[in-house]
């Protein structure tokens, strides 16, 4: 299993262009992940010690970092590096969701919704040895098209009715795939063994 | 999918003992060494012998009729019979050395239907290779990465082969492929006695520098693995086997190697009685497993009451549920019943019973009178928690990629002139290869690993700290202060318990967002420097 099936990456972020830019994968990522998480930081801040910041425009942020992050795919890969991006992209979309979201149960669970897809995508392959499918990991949207989708919410001022139908809508369709492979994947006796 | 069948068997006795005859037919207890072979891992659907001509009778008249007996004259001959020929559908092929004595606790780990799949029996321990210093194997994440045999050598090796392979079903095809570059091989350096006497160890350079996945398992530990040439060594191994304590070493073998120091010591000390008792009444590890989840959904209950005696209460059931988290895969392990589904399901429940335990403190803090910043400590905490676990996990599956391009390599690319005297080499007590101080085989081993040369600038010094760093975890209290400070599992959920048994879900967010931010730099540097030394 390469690190590439870790990202979890959606429809816009999985093609590769390039190399276009001089500016290695790893560089743009690191800035992407950090300018989206700069507003998130300053609200954990807050909550955590009572003296965090607060930034104008916080959707703006964490729109101009996830270009960057997409950016990025056009940029030179550092092979060596390359394991540290999955944790970059996480960073980048869970910071996203802290800064964009209120604070509230529904914030928590769309996180732990997301959260059980990202672990499934690597222990489903360690494992069982086969790898969460991808259209699933499409259908999701992958890292960016949830973090466009918080932003969108962010922007138009949606209620915490639209976010509480995204998360049950998400977990519903991870609830179903999961059931639907674990009976696939049932062990079954085996037939020629005198034990059983 | 199923369980998985036992393997096809194939027994090879063409190693000759010491005085010429055939070592599988030593006898010891009255048994030759081929028989106990063959009890011990029973219920084959296809088993099938090889050995040399003069041998064939001997061999028949040791086994029970209806064993298929090859005779093979020649390391190519022996080749094909053991890996061409026919085939259980769907059955892995495991092949072994006859004048093996091993106690059946390690046999079942390379033999059984649970070790289903592509492995070779990997000897660890300090010395020279107790046969004759010709088969090391390197490995990196369990995975073979470099093997040896009397033609190629194994850079750096950690292990020694214990002529013993088993290759998964779906490499069968594969494996079979290999037998005539094998043989094309053998037929250019010499056709000699090694060769008819130890195939294994090149079928197994020819796996793992195709590529295969190839997994090295250990034998029992504190168990027998020998491979015997004298009737004397072979009646002292079948001794030593008779007398093990196999109930002891498979209960203390069940409890995992590399976990942190609260699970080890306040844990699995008393956890893997749980395990041999769950065995015993008949329950299964996913059963165990779906009670551990349970508890911790009580223990989120508790923890969301915003009472102390729920908070107390909850402390006590998320340790009982970690306890049981333990003994799941000990069970699992013990018993023999590890399936693919029940790993999966015991790691996404332990994350599972952690994000749920986070949920439940929110809960309760606010329900207390805390305010609803109380979400974002919690989602922190989330968010800390699943970028540290896949800054490891991300790390782990790049280590593994990179393994798997580093095995490759053209069968004939030979690091041992066969014409030679061969020098051995002993492993040393890290497991690194220690070469003999004569200066030839000094400069074999510098050119068989090059990532020991040494490096000028600032390469040269992190690779000397991380060497360093190494150095210190032969010393007890350095590495486990290392395992803690990296706040795993058993010591982030005692943390939970702890602190919110005597404190509050708002302190608990804040240790686990101050100790884990101090965890994630320890490692990420850690790896960050190891990735560009």
């Amino acid at each position: 299993m390469g690190v590439t099936a870790l990202r979890g990456d959606g429809p816009l972020a999985r093609p590769r262009f390039g190399p276009w830019l001089p500016v290695p994968e790893l560089v743009l990522l690191s800035l992407g992940a950090v300018v989206a998480a700069i507003p998130a930081l300053g609200i954990v801040l807050e909550a955590a010690l009572g003296t965090g910041f607060t930034v104008p425009a916080a959707p703006a942020w964490v729109a101009v970092g996830t270009a960057l992050a997409l950016l990025a795919r056009t940029g030179r890969s550092l092979p060596r590096l390359d394991w540290l991006a999955p944790s970059l992209l996480r960073t980048l979309e869970y910071a996203a969701a802290i800064a964009l979201l209120p604070a509230s149960v529904w914030t928590y669970l769309w996180l732990a919704t997301v959260a059980y897809h990202h672990y499934d995508l690597v222990y489903r392959v360690r494992t069982r040895g086969t790898p969460t499918p991808t259209w699933l990991v499409q259908a999701l949207g992958g890292w960016e098209g949830r973090t466009l989708v918080l932003v969108a919410l962010a922007v138009s001022g949606a209620g915490e009715s639209v976010l509480a139908t995204l998360v049950v809508a998400l977990a519903a369709v991870l609830a179903a795939e999961t059931l639907v492979d674990l009976r696939r994947s049932a062990p079954q006796p085996d037939p020629t063994d005198p034990d059983l | 999918m199923t369980v998985g069948a036992r393997p096809d068997l194939v027994l090879l006795a063409t190693r000759a003992a010491v005085h010429g005859s055939c070592a599988a037919l030593l006898q010891a207890d009255g048994t030759a060494l081929l028989r106990r072979l063959h009890d011990h891992l029973g219920g084959h659907s296809l088993v099938r012998v090889v050995t040399r001509p003069g041998w064939v009778d001997g061999v028949r008249a040791a086994l029970p009729t209806g064993v298929e007996v090859v005779a093979a004259d020649t390391a190519a001959e022996v080749l094909t019979g053991a890996m061409t020929g026919p085939a259980t559908s769907g059955a892995d092929l495991l092949l072994l050395d006859a004048a093996v004595v091993a106690d059946p606790l390690s046999l079942e780990r390379i033999g059984d239907r649970v070790a289903a799949g592509t492995r070779v029996l990997a000897l660890p321990g300090a010395g020279g290779d107790p046969l004759d210093a010709r088969a090391g194997l390197r490995s990196t994440r369990g995975r073979v990465v470099a093997a040896g045999s009397f033609l190629h050598r194994s850079s750096g090796p950690d292990a020694w082969h214990g002529r013993a392979l088993r290759i998964g079903a779906g490499d069968r095809a594969a494996a079979a492929g290999l037998v005539e570059p094998l043989s094309a091989l053998l037929a250019a350096h010499g056709d000699g006695e090694v060769a008819l006497a130890d195939p294994i160890p090149l079928v197994t350079v020819a796996l793992v520098r195709a590529g295969t996945t190839l997994a090295p398992v250990a034998p029992l530990p504190g168990g027998v693995w020998e491979l015997v040439d004298t009737i004397e060594a072979a009646e002292d191994a079948v001794q030593r086997v008779a007398a093990l304590d196999l109930e002891a070493l498979r209960l203390s073998a069940a409890v995992k190697a590399e976990d942190g120091f609260f699970t080890t010591f306040l844990v699995s000390t008393y956890s893997r009685y749980l395990a041999r008792w769950s065995a015993r009444r008949g329950f299964t590890p996913d059963q165990v497993t779906a009670a551990s989840m349970l508890l911790g959904v009580l223990a989120a209950l508790g923890f969301a009451s915003g009472q102390r005696v729920g908070w107390i209460a909850g402390a006590i059931a998320l340790q009982v549920a970690f306890t049981l988290d333990c003994v799941d895969g000990q069970l699992a392990r013990y018993a023999r019943v590890s399936t693919p589904r029940g790993a999966w399901l015991d790691a996404v429940f332990d994350r599972g019973k952690e994000y749920v335990a986070y949920l439940g403190l929110a809960v309760g803090g606010i329900r207390a009178g805390d305010d609803q910043g109380l979400w974002v400590l919690a989602a922190a905490a989330l968010t800390l928690q699943t970028v540290r676990h896949v800054v490891d996990l991300g790390y782990d599956a790049q280590q593994r990629a990179d393994a798997a391009v580093a095995a490759r390599a053209p069968l004939d690319r030979l690091d041992h002139d066969p014409a030679s005297p061969w020098e051995p080499v002993s492993l040393g007590r890290s497991g690194a290869a220690v070469a003999p101080a004569t200066p030839a085989a000094a400069s074999t081993t510098e050119v068989a690993d090059p990532a020991g040369a040494p490096a000028a600038g600032v390469r040269g010094r992190l690779r000397a700290g991380i060497a360093g760093l190494r150095r210190g975890e032969t010393i007890g209290v350095v590495r486990w202060g290392k395992r803690i400070v990296v706040l795993p599992i058993g010591e982030r959920f005692a943390l939970i318990s702890v602190v919110v048994a005597v404190a509050s879900p708002r302190a608990v967010f804040l240790w686990l967002l101050g100790w884990g931010i101090l965890a994630a730099a320890y490692t990420t540097l850690g790896r960050l420097a190891r990735s560009v030394a």
